[in-house]
């Protein structure tokens, strides 16, 4: 039999699952699977290229992907990897929970940025907890208000 | 999404309907009876003229669409093509005498002003609120003992 608690937390982004048992029986192991089988399904991890090699990507540790050169780029705090995949595709592969479009050729994670700031000339830049920057378009504003409003 | 030039002939087409409607207003409900003392080409010219200088501005609404472009650049794109198309059709068209040309010209920098700021004063909002939820969940989770967000 198994016991459940459920802690409402709302400083919490993603749910955080604590499995308390006697022994790592069978039965917790088959919880544990069961449990990342539905995080995995709803954030599947993003396979990128690392020059030859392929790395697989925890959309945790997504600053940003965008397009450059015809390429797609996916930037973490560490690295940055190209994928094999138009921008539209992976925009559905990417949690609409924590992403979100902000230009025809960018997406970010809400969940990296810092802040947003709006120059004398009326361009907006986004700046990350990594220190990196980017600009948003105008019609994008409303959307990432909505979204970080949501969260 | 359209293309860009299909959106350009599109936009186009809707100004010059405008223009047109303009020139049939001003015509109909405040003319002062010259024009068929001017004759059939004078009507045609403003007919065509106007249709041209409700077009320009329209299809130049595109350059709102050019996003990674600051407000005030494209505020001031659109503006001087405007302007200069305000110019040439006055020139030709014979709208206003060139002392009242300055008035207008200066009613419609105004204009440009203040749509330009209640654009500017709204982002510069939106932006104000974003970033105030951005702290608020920082502090919340440092609050918490959480440190970062993820």
């Amino acid at each position: 039999m198994v016991d459940i608690d459920f802690v409402l937390d709302e400083a919490l982004m993603d749910p955080k699952v604590t499995v308390r048992a006697k022994e790592k029986s069978e039965q917790v192991e088959k919880i544990i699977a069961a449990i990342e089988k539905v995080s995995e399904s709803d954030h599947p991890m993003i396979t990128c290229r690392d020059g030859e090699e392929l790395e697989f990507v925890s959309q945790r540790d997504i600053v940003r992907v965008y397009t450059e050169k015809r390429k797609v780029i996916v930037e973490t705090d560490s690295a940055s990897y190209s994928l094999d995949k138009t921008l539209g595709a992976v925009e559905e592969m990417l949690g609409n929970d924590r992403f979100v479009r902000i230009s025809q050729s960018e997406i970010v994670n809400l969940f990296k940025v810092k802040s947003l700031n709006l120059s004398k000339s009326g361009t907006i830049g986004i700046t990350f907890d990594n220190g990196s920057s980017t600009w948003v378009a105008r019609s994008k504003v409303k959307a990432i208000k909505q979204m970080v409003e949501k969260t | 999404m359209k293309d860009l030039r299909t959106r350009l002939c599109i936009r186009a087409l809707i100004g010059a309907l405008f223009g047109i409607f303009i020139c049939l207003f001003f015509m109909v409900f405040m003319s002062d009876g010259n024009e068929v003392i001017r004759g059939n080409y004078y009507l045609i010219l403003q007919f065509f003229g106007s249709a041209l200088y409700g077009a320009i501005p329209m299809a130049g609404t595109v350059v709102f669409e050019k996003e990674e472009w600051g407000l005030l650049k494209v505020t001031c794109i659109h503006y001087f093509s405007t302007f200069i198309a305000f110019i040439i059709a006055n020139f030709i068209l014979d709208w206003f005498e060139w002392e009242v040309f300055g008035i207008v010209v200066a009613i419609m920098t105004v204009l440009y002003f203040i749509i330009w700021l209640i654009q500017y004063r709204r982002y510069k909002s939106e932006i104000k609120r974003i970033n105030d939820e951005l702290e608020t969940e920082l502090l919340l989770r440092d609050d918490k003992g959480k440190g970062e967000r993820d």
